[in-house]
Parts: C-alpha cells; structure tokens; sequence
C-alpha cells in the first residue's frame, strides 16, 4: 500500500493533513482528513464569569469572532433569561449580516474563485487573489476590498472593535446607533447590494457559461446524499440570527424542526481515534459510520445547507438567484459539494438586502437596546448561522453566573464527516494507477475547501513550513516521492 | 499580531501593549491584531513605514530568539492568514497591485515560541524574556 499525504492544506490555516492510502494497484483504497484544534477551551472557561464569554469566545477564531459573539450573546441571555429589546435583536442582526458580507467576501474572491477563475489545474502560484485580479481586472479587485471594507467598518461601528466585537451583553447591546451612523451604513450597503450584483453575475459568466465548470460542479466527484440542517425564519426562508433550526432528508423532505434550546434531542457527536475533531450526527438516524445517504446520521451544514433545508429566500434578488440554482441544479435538495460556492454568493445578496432592510427600519436607531437581567442565572443554549454552518453555544452555571460547563459545537465540525467523504470520494474518482499531479490534488483540496472549514483558528504564528507537502509512501512506509507547493 | 488566549502566541501582542502603556515611542501609532490576510492589508493602509511583531514557530531557534525579516522573506504563510483569507504577504502583493497606499518599509520581529496550540493566557517564561529585547530591536530601528 502507498500513502499520499498532503501537509499542510494550501490557504487553510493551520496542520490540517489528508492521508491517501493507495493499494498495490495505485488506486485509493482510503482517505482520512485531520485537522488541530486549540486544545483546553473548556477548562479556560469553566470557573469564569458567563458574561465574559462573548468576548473570550472570539478569540477562538480570527475569522468568525462574529459569530462567536453573538452565539454567545444569546446563550448569555438565555442563562440570564433577558430576552433583548426589538431594537437590540435588529441591531445584532444587522452587524451579523455585515459580518456574513465580510466572510462571504473573503472566502468566493480569495478561496473559491481562484479554482474556477483561474483553473483547477492552474499553476498553483497563480492560483490565488492576484491569479483572479489578473483574469477579471484591477478594477474589480479594489471592488472586492472596498466592499469588504464597508463590511468592515459597518461591524466596527456597531460592534466597538472590528475584528473581535464587544457589543452584545446579556439583554442587548452596549450602544445605540445614531441617525448619522446610520446614514453612512445606508449608502455602504446600497452599493453592497451592487457588488454582489456584480459577484452574482461574473459567477454566472465566468462559471455557468463554461459546460466545463458546469460539469466539474455536477459531477459524481463531489456528491453527496446527506441530511441537512440550518436556521430558518417562520416561513422557511434562511435567517442567520434568529428562527428555528430545520433539518430536511436527502430527499429534501423536513425531517425535523426544533428551538434551540432542543438542540440535543436531535444532534450527537461521534468520537473516532484518529483525529481530535469530532462527528456530528443525528440522533434519531444514528452513527453508521463515514458513509452518506438516508440510513446515515451525517449531517452537512453551511450555504448550501441553508438553502437546501429553506422554502426561498426572505429577499427579493437573493430569492431570484435561489430559483435560478434550483432550477440550474436540477431540482431540490442539491448535493453537489461544489454549488456551496454559487448558494455562499447568493447568501452574499441576501446578506446585502437584509442590512438594508434593517437600516431603513425606524427602530434600529431606537435607544431601548437592553433588557437587564434580573433573574438567577443557571443554563442557556445560543444557535446561529456562521458564515461556514449551524454554531451551538451551550453554558451552564452556578447561582452567580460562574460557568460550571460548556460545550460547543462549532460549524465546520458539522461538516467534519461530509469534508472527510468527499475527500474520499474525489481521491477514489480522481486518483487512478498511482497517478497523482498537482492539477489532481487541488481537485482533491477542492473537495473540503467548498465547506469555507475553519480550524485551530487565530493562531497567527508565522510559517515554519511551507505550504503544502505532498509524500507519497510505499507499502512498508518507505518515502517513494515528495513534493512540495511553495 | 497574536492571539490573547493562545499561549505564547500572545507575545506580539504583549509587546505591543507594553509599548502603548508606557508611552515608549512618540510619532508612531501601535496597533493589535488577533486576525491576518486582507485585515492586516485594511490596517496599514496609510502609513509609511510598519514595524509587525509577532510569534513564529520553526523549532530551529530557542524559544524566545528573536528573528528579523522581511516580506519578501516569505513567499508565503499559512497561518498569519485568517483561516479561509489570503496570506499576510499575498495581502500585500495584492494591496500593491491595486495601487493601495501601504508602507514602503516593513519590517518583521518573530519570536520563536514553543506552544501555540493550548489555550491559555500563561507565556513560556523563556519566550515572555524577549519583551525587553525587542523593544530595545525597536529602539535602534526608528
């Protein structure tokens, strides 16, 4: 048996490793993805006051500190029992969709687009940010960081620090929006709306014009029958904050529909050996091991997840593009992996149009932005939408509020086994006689990047290795070849 | 740059605010940052010279060396980028081509570090003895 291994993983931050077991024919017999993660979050919290924790919990991740703070927050409020005013939700609402505009941002123009823009067998030095500047135009590059920007500037406004929010208490919010706060925000967001316009349809040309992409997108290689799970409003339609979380079938069928606080009459974790992160699964179906399909509790989570589990979207461009995929796609529930990337835009408009429909609601300059907690606090769930999938927060405490236990159940874990099968399944399909390229390891990485995974986040420890190691081992362990991504 | 709950990664971040508490240099804005990639690029902006200071982590150097580089130094980073972001210094090239007003000079002090993986707000005391050293690198630098 040969092994491939591919160490570390190109623009993921981080050790994540894939090991590809070939068999003596060169065929991939198995594939494993493992990945770190920062060790003892749990004691660090335990012993501390609750109300810390939407400001610790953002140092888990450099990436998604808003959605750290603000599934935090509502386990904050709920283990104080202070529901937040009207104007207190819509205000968290509103940074929380300027936070999906960053990250959606980030991910299609920085991670997804060079694969399809530049090309998955591209030279891999051209196949980042600067190859796509190059294909689609300097113009459009300070787009994406003007854009990016306003998103930025919009959470730094509401949440007091940009990257890691202080905002959000328990009952509220820390600070009121002023009128002209508001005014600025307004023509950032309208020119939003405008970019992911722009995004939406260099997608289209770019991607749904070439049958080639087409094909890759529609293939056998990144497929998957799976449950999904996400957050929806009282209408079905995705909500990122708020609503109830909705689980349908592989055939798209509702399998379950809960507030959080039920979270764990319906999801699991499974433990296996070999890696530190754990499995999701659903309860009612059970862990049968890596394997898709309806007899199998895994679970996938993130934009196409959310679209998959929804009845449209709750705006009116957004809802547009949502039915124009379906239709593209074939139909609903899609299980191609790599339509995660077309469902991430469309949750970018989406994001847009709700930030403006928040800022032009009167209430959002409201000054009743608290409720203070009077109650004793004990214990208290918070599910959100993060940009990467469904984010559990669960505490409990003591009388005085000091944490007596925490779990979480971060988004990418959710996806933990779907990532690991459709590592697999590229391999298996992509890997034939031994023969591996560069071309076919990117499209092997492609088949977890689609999932924006998060891991071990936020240690910004300069590089002491390069990027990626490919080995390739011979049956008895031997170093047959290696490569290395520079 | 550092993360405050990551062990000795914390340590650019320490120096940094050792720096702004006790007033040490004048004319010079020092600035912290738990994320990397496209949000170090919006940071700099502006400004014509930067000093980074940071943690790395080759296991070539004792914990608590300190090592200068330069952005052309590295052709790449994994970890100084945000998980799903682009590089520090594929950030910059980027801020470059696009015509955006970044230092000229930038200059990086790393500290070798021992453990980044544990969270936890204690420092390797062999790592936690660079702060004087570098403010001092600092010093003879501006």
């Amino acid at each position: 048996m040969k092994r491939i291994t591919i160490d570390p993983i190109t623009r993921l931050e981080g050790h994540g490793k894939i090991d590809i077991f070939l068999d003596d024919q060169g065929n991939v017999e198995n594939a494993y993805f493992q990945i770190p993660e920062l060790r003892g979050f749990e004691q660090f919290c335990i012993g501390r006051p609750v109300e810390e924790m939407p400001r610790i919990t953002t140092r888990l991740c450099g990436v998604c500190p808003g959605a750290h703070h603000m599934a935090s927050a509502k386990a904050v409020d709920n283990v104080y029992k202070a529901d937040p005013t009207p104007a207190a939700k819509k205000l968290r609402e509103l940074f929380y969709n300027a936070h999906f505009v960053h990250s959606h941002i980030a991910h299609f123009y920085a991670l997804g687009a060079p694969d399809f823009i530049v090309g998955p067998e591209a030279d891999p030095a051209k196949r980042n940010i600067l190859g796509v500047i190059e294909k689609v135009g300097l113009e459009a590059g300070t787009e994406v960081i003007k854009h990016r920007a306003y998103a930025q500037k919009i959470q730094e406004i509401l949440g007091g620090k940009a990257t890691h929010p202080v905002c959000a208490l328990p009952g509220g919010m820390s600070k009121a929006l002023k009128k002209e706060e508001r005014d600025e925000m307004e023509k950032w967001i309208i020119s939003t709306i405008e970019f992911a316009k722009f995004t939406l349809k260099a997608f289209e040309d770019i991607v749904l014009k070439n049958q080639e992409y087409v094909d890759l997108i529609l293939s056998d290689v990144y497929k998957l029958k799976t449950y999904y799970i996400g957050m929806v409003d009282e209408n079905n339609r995705p909500n990122f904050y708020h609503g109830q979380i909705r689980i349908v079938d592989p055939d798209g069928k509702e399998f379950a529909k809960f507030d959080q606080q039920d979270y764990l009459d319906h999801v699991r974790e499974h433990v296996e050996s070999w890696t530190y992160l754990k499995f999701p699964f659903l309860k009612k179906v059970g862990w049968k091991g890596l394997v898709d399909g309806k007899e199998s509790g895994v679970v996938r989570a993130a934009p196409l997840a959310r679209l998959n589990v929804s009845e449209g979207m709750a705006t009116p461009l957004a809802d547009a593009e949502y039915k124009k995929m379906f239709q593209t796609l074939g139909g609903k529930p899609v299980h191609h992996t790599l339509a995660m990337h077309w469902a991430r835009i469309i949750e970018l408009m989406y994001s847009a149009e709700r930030q403006l429909e928040l800022i032009r609601d009167p209430e959002i300059t409201s000054p009743d932005i608290r409720t203070i907690p009077t109650e004793t606090p004990s214990e208290g769930v918070g599910i959100l939408e993060a940009p990467r999938g469904t984010l559990i927060h669960h505490y409990k405490t003591d009388s005085n509020g000091i944490l007596t236990d925490v779990n979480l159940i971060v988004a990418t874990v959710f996806n933990n086994a779907a990532m690991c099968l459709d590592i697999k399944s590229a391999a298996q399909k992509l890997i034939k006689d031994g023969h591996v390229t560069q071309g076919i390891l990117n499209k092997v990485e492609m088949a977890f990047r689609a999932y924006d995974p998060c891991f071990a986040c936020s240690t910004n420890t300069l590089p002491g290795e390069m990027p990626l190691i490919v080995k390739l081992h011979n049956a008895d362990g031997s170093l047959a070849n290696e490569w290395r991504r520079d | 740059m550092g993360n405050a709950i990551a062990s000795d990664d914390a340590i650019g971040l320490i120096i940094a605010e050792r720096i702004k508490q006790d007033q040490i240099f004048t004319g010079v804005d020092v600035e912290t940052i738990e994320s990397g990639g496209l949000a170090i690029l919006e940071m700099l902006q502006g400004y014509q010279s930067a000093i980074i200071i940071d943690s790395i982590k080759t296991g070539l150097h004792q914990p608590g060396e300190i090592i200068r580089f330069r952005p052309e130094d590295f052709d790449c980073t994994q970890r100084s980028a945000g998980v799903h972001d682009v590089g520090f210094f594929t950030s910059l090239k980027l801020g470059r081509k696009l015509n955006m007003k970044i230092p000229e000079r930038i200059e990086i002090i790393a500290v070798e570090i021992l453990e980044n993986r544990r969270v936890s707000e204690d420092i390797t005391p062999e790592v936690r003895a660079a702060i004087d050293p570098v403010i001092k690198m600092i010093k003879g630098m501006l």
